[in-house]
């Protein structure tokens, strides 16, 4: 599904080149659950952003799918993006002047769906993730858990084939950490690639394969390069 | 004590740290105080502060009215004078005056100044002193006796070299001598453009006149009395003079203004719109500098909140934000008070010469104050806001980082979401009354004159009767003239006439059309009239539009001749068939009529002033009708100002103690014809430009601080999957839903306020949907434009910059 193939990223700054990334190669196939795991300021949230299609400024090849992603101007990875990735956040990211329904609408409003038919998408997850109840309620009168909760039924509302998680239990208590990782196993079952950033021993045990970045380097679990 | 001076020192240093909200803050308050006081000095020292002179609130003009004359008010006869003072109980201390112009010569070129003939009484009555010498002896105020002048300071300065010595020295006024026994100080202006004053001194003959209403009477209402006491009476001595004396007073009646009243009567519209525009330049900065206080406010929101936590009492804080705004007020109003000197000095040198009380137009102690007040009061307004709101944060939300995507702030953005909305309406307003003047300017300089303006020189020569008493010495003079200016190089065609065009000056008269009753006369109203020479229509571009021209032919003796315009010839011959009707002027019904055969109809014209609409008007043969005002025309090939210097000395080289005035181009005379409206017109474009910035820097501040206020937010929705076009659209649209909102208010007000300018307006609705619509496309567009950039740089929010967190 995935491959990158000597990914680098650089920040320039008046003094000089501070790099990132440095000559990532990666595969991960339709239906893994990833792992990446490392210590603060090794590249994790970078690599997520690239993969992600939040960052566009980057070296090296990246395949998704079909789609020579290198090769596509801003305008079309966005499509993309929309077409087949969903993200969660350690700190859930809602918008705090939006309800509950609101939050999760937002995802098709970029979307050219149409308004009756997103409607129903919405009830549909809120059903799904048993949410009913809350869906009129802003983020602020929910608990951490029940916002990220809401948070992942957001990313899985667009019907996404790559999940993006980065430290999604990071902000929570382990209770409700494990809801959440029961959670995105289940999604990961019925199908949806998962790729997640953890510090946790014990949720990066939920997934079927770990990657360690370190400095900006994969330093285990990598694809060797010409190897696919 | 020391608390306030640390306050006040954290306060500057705030400032100084800022400096674009503090150099933004300080121009916009600056420029609309600075614009405010300078009008507002304006106002007060012209239409409120009292003419300076003693009890001049009970100063009153006494002016005549005849019913057939509806629109003028004229001087009194000599004659009924004496009846209103024998007859008043209310008024005292009248005074006669009158205007004219006499030919002054000896010791340069030879000028018309504007005179004065005051009764003896007048400066006393006024309370003024000459600055040296002494005022007219009673005896004086004689005929024969009268040969006594009063200079005024600038004739003074300007043509006797302010002549220490001056007293006692002679000039020569109309071919007679005066001797000079005042110099008035500077500020004395009356009446209007009076260079120089002498006595009255009417003569015996004169006294008994009851038919020329040429002199004016000043009059104080009687302390304690009231100007309707005074009106009634002098209505009561009007209906008696009438039945006395049927012959000559029938129709009169008697009107008594205050004279600061009369005094600013033509400018007073004018200057309470500019007043009005011109607050709401200020309203506008100070919406400004609030919403941008709420904006920086809001960026403090945690620093106060430690400051809160820390012990600040709520009276500290709310002292700490508002040390600042009164700051920020402070070098503002300083700022102000130097473009408002600037201003007033720049109003006093452009205004056009003709707006009264000029000379007493100073930037004062009075205004210095006003400022003061007026940035002082401005900052407590819009520093209390921010203080009120800051001084009682919510701890929690202040400290708590998580809690920062957009929510907390929301009904403060409301306040300064209303601030613009307010801001945009004030804006709207005050250009559509600025492009409402601005059309009727352009109205007024391209109407159709009814003839051709380029290429006309005029000049005007008034003969002095002492030297040409004999109207045959009057048209020797005319004949002599035309025969001169003809032949000059560059000059295609000379005519004259008793009346100049475009000054605001007609001569009017009633008129009996032969076989008609008598009784529709009255009734129909002031008809112009004019003598002019062969070739008159011609040279000004007129048409001729049937029957002749004037010939040579038509001179005292042969049969009397006249020319109407179209207008007269749809008043009194609907059915065109006005070639060969004779008509007499003039309103002697004892004397018996002399007959004028209608010979020719040409187009009507406006030229008393441009805004003028045509007036029925007759044309006689100035051969059949000497005058001793000539006024020539010479219509050029070449820049008819670069004649004017040979025309001049060809009247010279007639009389060479002949003063010439009104030498101009048409084309100058125009242009000074709308001095006044194209000076309104500059200042409410001006105050209308000042508005616009200011509330677009005001709608720019709010979006773009919203925008920096959205970046997380805006960072989640592109992590979500917006495009730049969702997020551009979307900062967009709340800019402009302010904008709209502010548009809609503003219409309305626009609706309900230009209805007061409807006096300054030419040709052009107060609510013409045109201008209406233009104004609220173009504040509109500009609106956009200013929230496109704000908008654009939210779409280069990186969202991984913007969700990463600390
Ligand atoms: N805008 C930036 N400019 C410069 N350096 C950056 C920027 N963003 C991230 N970095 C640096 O990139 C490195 C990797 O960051 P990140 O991917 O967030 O690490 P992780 O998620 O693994 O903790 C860090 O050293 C960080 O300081
Ligand atoms: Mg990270």
């Amino acid at each position: 599904m995935i491959k990158l193939r000597d990914v680098e990223k650089v920040y320039e700054s008046g003094a000089g080149k501070t790099w990132v990334l440095r000559r990532i190669n990666l595969d991960i196939a339709d239906g893994d659950f990833i792992t990446i795991m490392g210590p603060s300021g090794a590249g994790k949230s970078t690599l997520m952003g690239i993969v992600g299609m939040l960052d566009g400024a980057w070296k090296g090849e990246y395949h998704l799918l079909e789609n020579a992603v290198h090769k596509l101007d801003n305008r079309r990875r966005v499509e993309l993006h929309k077409k087949y990735i969903g993200f969660v956040f350690q700190q859930y990211h809602l918008l705090d002047n939006l309800t509950v329904a609101e939050n999760l609408d937002l995802p098709l409003s970029y979307r050219d769906i149409k308004k009756a038919e997103r409607e129903g998408m919405v009830a549909d997850i809120l059903d799904r993730f048993q949410i009913v109840g809350k869906k009129a309620l802003f983020p602020n009168q929910l608990s951490g858990g029940q916002q990220q909760l809401v948070a992942v039924a957001r990313a899985v509302i667009g019907k996404p084939k790559l999940i993006l998680a980065d430290e999604p239990t990071g902000s929570l208590h382990s209770s409700q950490g494990k809801m959440i990782m029961d959670l995105l196993k289940k999604l990961n079952q019925d199908g949806t690639t998962i790729i997640q950033v953890t510090h946790n021993d014990a949720w990066a045990a939920y997934g079927n394969r770990i990657i360690q970045l370190a400095d900006g380097w994969i330093v285990d679990g990598a694809t060797k390069a010409g190897a696919v | 004590m020391g608390t306030l001076w640390q306050d006040l020192k954290y306060a500057t240093r705030m400032l100084a740290k800022n400096p674009g909200f503090t150099g933004v803050a300080v121009l916009t308050l600056g420029l609309g105080i600075g614009a405010n006081t300078a009008i507002f000095s304006a106002v007060n020292a012209i239409l409120l502060r009292p003419l300076p002179y003693k009890d001049s609130s009970r100063i009153v003009n006494v002016w005549t009215t005849l019913s057939y004359f509806p629109n003028f008010k004229l001087g009194n006869s000599p004659a009924d004078i004496t009846d209103i003072r024998e007859g008043s109980h209310v008024l005292e201390q009248m005074a006669e005056y009158k205007s004219e112009t006499l030919n002054l010569t000896g010791g340069g070129d030879p000028e018309e100044v504007s005179a004065g003939l005051l009764s003896a009484e007048f400066l006393p009555t006024l309370g003024i002193r000459p600055g040296v010498g002494r005022w007219f002896a009673a005896e004086e105020d004689k005929p024969n006796s009268g040969v006594v002048v009063i200079l005024s300071d600038a004739l003074w300065r300007r043509r006797f070299g302010a002549d220490p010595e001056i007293l006692g020295k002679d000039v020569t006024l109309n071919q007679k001598l005066y001797r000079i026994v005042a110099v008035m100080p500077p500020s004395f202006r009356f009446p209007e453009k009076a260079e120089l004053w002498i006595p009255l001194a009417l003569t015996d003959k004169e006294n008994h006149d009851r038919m020329m209403h040429g002199t004016s009477l000043l009059a104080k209402l009687k302390p304690g009395a009231t100007l309707p006491q005074a009106q009634a009476e002098l209505s009561a001595i009007a209906s008696r003079l009438a039945k006395q004396y049927p012959g000559v007073d029938n129709g009169i009646g008697l009107s008594v203004v205050p004279l600061q009243a009369d005094t600013v009567r033509d400018v007073r519209p004018a200057l309470l719109v500019l007043l009005g525009a011109v607050g709401f330049v200020l309203l506008i900065a100070c919406a400004n500098v609030g919403s941008l206080a709420l904006a920086r406010g809001l960026k403090r929101q945690k620093e106060i909140g430690i400051r809160v936590a820390l012990g600040a009492s709520r009276f500290r804080i709310m002292r700490l934000l508002l040390l600042e705004n009164m700051l920020v007020a402070g070098i503002g109003g300083a700022l102000g008070l130097l473009l408002a000197w600037w201003g007033i000095d720049a109003l006093r040198s452009w205004a056009p010469s003709s707006t009264p009380r000029l000379a007493e137009l100073h930037a004062d102690y009075g205004v210095l104050w006003l400022t003061l007040a007026i940035s002082t009061a401005a900052g407590i307004l819009f520093g209390s806001f921010p203080a009120l709101q800051f001084s009682r944060p919510n701890l929690d939300a202040a400290l708590n980082e998580r809690s920062s995507a957009g929510s907390g702030s929301s009904h403060r953005s409301r306040l300064r979401n209303a601030l613009v909305v307010v801001e945009l309406a004030l804006a709207l307003v005050l250009l559509v009354g600025s492009a409402l003047t601005i059309q009727s300017f352009a109205r007024l300089t391209h109407v159709d004159t009814g003839f051709r303006t380029d290429h006309l020189l005029t000049m005007s020569v008034h003969l002095s009767p002492l030297k040409y008493p004999q109207t045959s010495q009057q048209t020797d003079f005319l004949t002599q003239a035309l025969e001169k200016l003809g032949p000059l190089a560059g000059v295609e065609n000379v005519a004259a006439a008793d009346a100049p065009i475009l000054r605001h000056m007609m001569k009017v008269s009633t008129i009996t059309i032969e076989g008609a009753p008598q009784t529709s006369l009255a009734s129909s109203g002031s008809l112009q009239i004019k003598g002019v020479t062969p070739g008159f229509f011609q040279t000004l571009g007129m048409r001729l539009l049937r029957g002749r021209d004037f010939a040579k032919t038509d001179i005292q003796g042969a049969p009397g001749v006249a020319i109407i315009n179209e207008s007269m010839m749809r008043r009194y011959w609907p059915d065109g068939n006005a070639i060969g009707k004779r008509v007499s002027f003039g309103t002697g019904k004892s004397e018996k009529p002399i007959w004028n055969e209608i010979v020719g109809i040409v187009n009507d014209t406006r030229d008393t002033s441009l805004n003028s609409t045509p007036q029925p008007e007759v044309f006689l043969s100035l051969w059949q009708s000497p005058t001793d005002g000539i006024d020539f025309y010479l219509r050029t090939s070449g820049d008819p100002a670069s004649l004017a210097p040979a025309a001049q000395s060809q009247i010279w080289a007639l009389d060479h103690d002949q003063p010439v005035t009104n030498l101009s181009t048409m084309e100058v005379a125009i242009s000074e014809d709308v001095a006044e409206p194209r000076f309104r017109t500059m200042l409410l474009g001006l105050f209308a430009v000042l508005g616009l910035a200011l509330a677009l820097i005001g709608i720019y501040g709010v979006i773009s601080y919203s925008v920096s206020q959205r970046t997380h937010e805006i960072g989640i929705r592109m992590a979500l999957g917006a495009q730049p076009g969702d997020v551009m659209r979307n900062v967009l649209w709340d800019g402009m839903k302010l904008a709209l909102a502010g548009l809609a208010i503003g219409l309305v007000a626009a609706f309900g306020l230009t209805r007061l300018m409807m006096s300054l307006l030419f040709e052009v609705k107060p609510t013409d949907p045109v201008t209406f619509a233009g104004v609220t496309i173009l504040l509109g567009a500009v609106s956009l434009a200013a929230c496109y950039f704000p908008a654009r740089r939210a779409t280069q929010v990186d969202p991984l910059v913007a969700l990463r967190h600390e």
